[in-house]
């Protein structure tokens, strides 16, 4: 293993540390009894064949929020803690390098968020395993994977947004309008198209600089990948060539 | 006027012009991917109409979130007999997932059968004539929706031959829609065998042998559920009765 | 025969550095053309009042920001190369060391992003933690520690990889008299062992007392720069201090 990726290595496991410190264990519980309670409120209702897309939709919703939520507290907090407490200039001078400290904060802030989505799949296999819907497993277990994607665009805009704005308040403001407009992506494609002249360019700038989560509904599973690694390495490199020229 | 010190609130620690290649660089990839994105998502808004179709469309995603849980909604009033917050909830939850058979379907049933018998328990003693409007009216209603934009989706236009043949007792109604689904792309195998049995029902024997002929060459010899050996059983039968009878083969 | 030029472990020339401080572009000047030099293996306080631009003088020197104008040196190359060596140690202001961690796991974490495999990154926390006197708490939590203790740590991971340059911001700051005994200790104990360290403090007895070199800032630039002998005969460094920031 050559210097540099055992250097990130140790980052990361550094960051993911101090990210596992913020208590996440309990919004994972928390978030993994939601979904089963769920799942029993709408076994009152008679969904037929439905049932277990409900309770994939149920899962879905649950990941994409509480994913939101972890990507717009975590990251900010990693980030502007890391420099209030010096931890990053700390890092800084044992040799990691700026950019390798914002792939130690995504790759920290992935892990957190995949963690998430295996939650989320193991919750729902139980579910569907419990109420008699097995042969619906892999379709679910498909959908609620498909959810990574969105959330790997918000990890890297929630470090991105940390070091434009360098307060976690902001950031945690801004990572949750990056994910509610990732959802709303066609208002802004309708409004970009109804607009004209200066109005125009605005919203083409904004439907430029907005993922559009409708690509994880309607496209194959590698495309959607592609889309999602493509939308947060975009983030990503935007947030190492900021940082590489802020001061601390 | 004294300078701020730095990393005060009102410090930025970065030049304004890192700020303008930060976002020359997004532009420029967001650029690259929205191309990606328009070839992966379907079509724009702006061509798929207006009003709670295009609201809905608007949240994306979240639309299908949002029909799921109006559909428990619906299912509550349902429960209330809330002939009113029913209707209500149906379009909206169609308008969150239009695409979706499930909540179509069983919304048309609602409207069908429930909410007529809901009326009808409510007004017992309005005359007949009355119960009967209800329960045409409710069926009308109902195979209007299963056909909205049914294009020649097979099981859109099964389904409206249910409705016809069950709500609106319609049973010669009920055999045309059967043998026109009968014929669509993909159509269940019963829907052919259904429009013969409502034709021989009718006395229309020499139809119903005419279309089972016409139909027995389609159905395939190793598909369990196409019945074939059922359906020249049944071929015998109606030539045997027509024989009888003296009636031309 | 000549005799080569001494090499100053630190050295600053005519550097001026300004933050950029609001969105108009407005900028504050921390540093107006400072310049002095550290000699090698000397033990250097840089004094000056709050916001004389002491942190972003070791700051510069540490390679963590760049100068707007002049040149600054560690050990004749410039502070990025000398950082990413490994001959620079640093010691942040306010350094909250991660209170989760034990002293023994943040020394041996920070040992391998340092790039030392797990055997050594071991020895090496444990070696650091004898040097500060932590080795019976090294298991502890470092939020169960005492202020004293965990600065102390601070100092302990600025010692990791053998740096020839400690750059400490306020090691002292809200510490007890004995903690900073204890602490100055430690220092002393670096410089003899042949290391420049250059540090800042508001303490001026106490760093009158343990360095031999200093530099005085105020409003970001150079008061007064001279050796303990210089310091004693303009009347100690509190009268130096005094006389210059009243000016």
């Amino acid at each position: 293993m050559s210097a540099r990726l055992q250097r990130c290595w140790h980052l990361t496991q550094f960051l993911l540390a101090q990210a596992l410190h913020q208590r996440v264990g309990w919004l994972l519980a928390t978030v993994a009894l939601a979904v089963l309670a769920g799942a029993g409120a709408l076994r009152g209702f008679n969904l037929g064949t439905e049932e277990p897309r409900f309770f994939t939709q149920l899962a879905l919703l649950s990941l994409l929020l509480s994913g939101a939520f972890v990507a717009a507290f975590v990251g900010p907090a990693l980030f502007c803690e890391g420099l209030a407490t010096r931890t990053i200039p700390t890092l800084l001078m044992h040799g990691a390098r700026r950019s390798e400290v914002v792939i130690g904060l995504l790759i920290a802030l992935w892990t957190l968020l995949g963690w998430l989505v295996l939650l989320h799949a193991g919750t729902l296999a139980g579910v569907l395993i419990a109420y008699g819907h097995a042969p619906e497993l892999a379709p679910a277990l498909r959908a609620v994977a498909s959810g990574f994607g969105p959330l790997l665009i918000v990890g890297a805009g929630s470090i991105l947004a940390a070091m434009l704005l360098g307060r976690a308040v902001l950031s945690t403001a801004a990572t949750l309008a990056l994910a509610c407009a990732g959802q709303l992506a066609p208002v802004i494609a309708f409004a970009q198209v109804r607009s004209s002249g200066v109005a125009q360019m605005g919203w083409t700038a904004l439907e430029w600089l907005v993922p559009n989560f409708a690509v994880f509904e309607t496209a194959s599973p590698w495309a959607a990948a592609t889309y999602a690694v493509s939308y947060a390495s975009l983030y990503g490199c935007a947030a190492a060539f900021f940082f590489a020229r802020r001061e601390l | 006027m004294v300078a701020p010190q730095p990393f005060s609130l009102r410090a930025v620690n970065f030049e304004r012009s890192t700020l303008v290649w930060v976002l020359g660089l997004l532009l420029a990839g967001g650029m690259a991917l929205n191309r990606m994105e328009r070839a992966l998502t379907s079509a724009p808004l702006t061509e798929t109409g207006d009003g709670l179709e295009a609201f809905f469309a608007a949240t994306g995603g979240a639309s299908t979130l949002a029909a799921d849980w109006l559909w428990i909604r619906t299912n509550l009033a349902w429960e209330n007999r809330d002939e009113a917050g029913v209707r209500a909830l149906l379009r909206l939850t169609l308008a969150a997932a239009p695409q979706s058979a499930y909540f179509r379907f069983n919304a048309a049933r609602m409207l069908a059968y429930d909410m007529p018998l809901w009326r009808i328990a409510r007004n017992p003693d309005a005359p007949r004539a009355v119960h009967d409007a209800w329960r045409l009216g409710g069926a009308d209603e109902a195979i209007g929706l299963v056909l909205e934009n049914a294009g020649d989706d097979a099981g859109r236009w099964l389904e409206a031959a249910n409705l016809t043949l069950y709500a609106r007792r319609d049973r010669m109604a009920a055999g045309e829609l059967f043998g026109f689904t009968a014929m669509l792309p993909g159509a269940p195998w019963h829907a052919g065998r259904i429009h013969a049995q409502l034709l021989v029902e009718q006395g229309r024997e020499a139809e119903a042998l005419a279309w089972l002929r016409h139909w027995l060459p389609r159905l395939p010899e190793n598909d369990p559920a196409a019945q074939r050996q059922l359906v020249i059983g049944r071929l015998a039968a109606l030539e045997f009765e027509l024989w009888s009878r003296g009636e031309p083969l | 025969m000549t005799s080569p030029t001494p090499v100053a472990a630190v050295s600053f020339a005519a550097v001026t550095k300004d933050y950029v401080t609001d969105w108009r572009g407005q900028r504050w000047r921390a540093l107006d053309q400072v310049s002095f030099a550290v000699p090698v293996g000397a033990l250097c306080a840089v004094v000056g009042p709050n916001g004389s631009g002491k942190s972003t003088v070791l700051k510069l020197g540490s390679g963590l920001t760049r100068a707007s104008s002049g040149q600054c040196l560690v050990n004749g190359r410039t502070p990025a190369v000398a950082q990413a060596d490994g001959q620079i140690g640093y010691l942040a202001e306010d350094y909250m060391v991660p209170a989760f961690f034990t002293g023994r796991d943040l020394l041996m974490r920070l040992a391998g992003v340092a790039g030392l495999n797990l055997p050594r990154a071991s020895e090496t926390a444990a070696r650091l933690l004898a040097t500060v006197g932590l080795q019976e708490s090294g298991n502890r939590r470092v939020g169960d520690c005492s202020k004293g203790m965990r600065q102390r740590l601070g100092l302990a991971q600025a010692l990791i990889g053998e740096p020839q340059l400690l750059l400490l911001d306020e090691p002292a700051a809200g510490l007890d008299p004995r903690a900073v005994e204890n602490l100055t200790g430690i220092i002393r104990a670096q410089r003899d062992s042949g290391r420049t360290v250059v540090l800042t403090s508001h303490f001026l007895p106490q760093v009158e007392e343990l360095c031999d070199h200093f530099v005085l800032l105020g409003r970001g630039r150079v008061l007064f720069t001279g050796s303990a002998a210089e310091v004693r005969q303009r009347g100690g460094l509190s009268q130096l201090y005094l006389e210059a920031v009243a000016i």
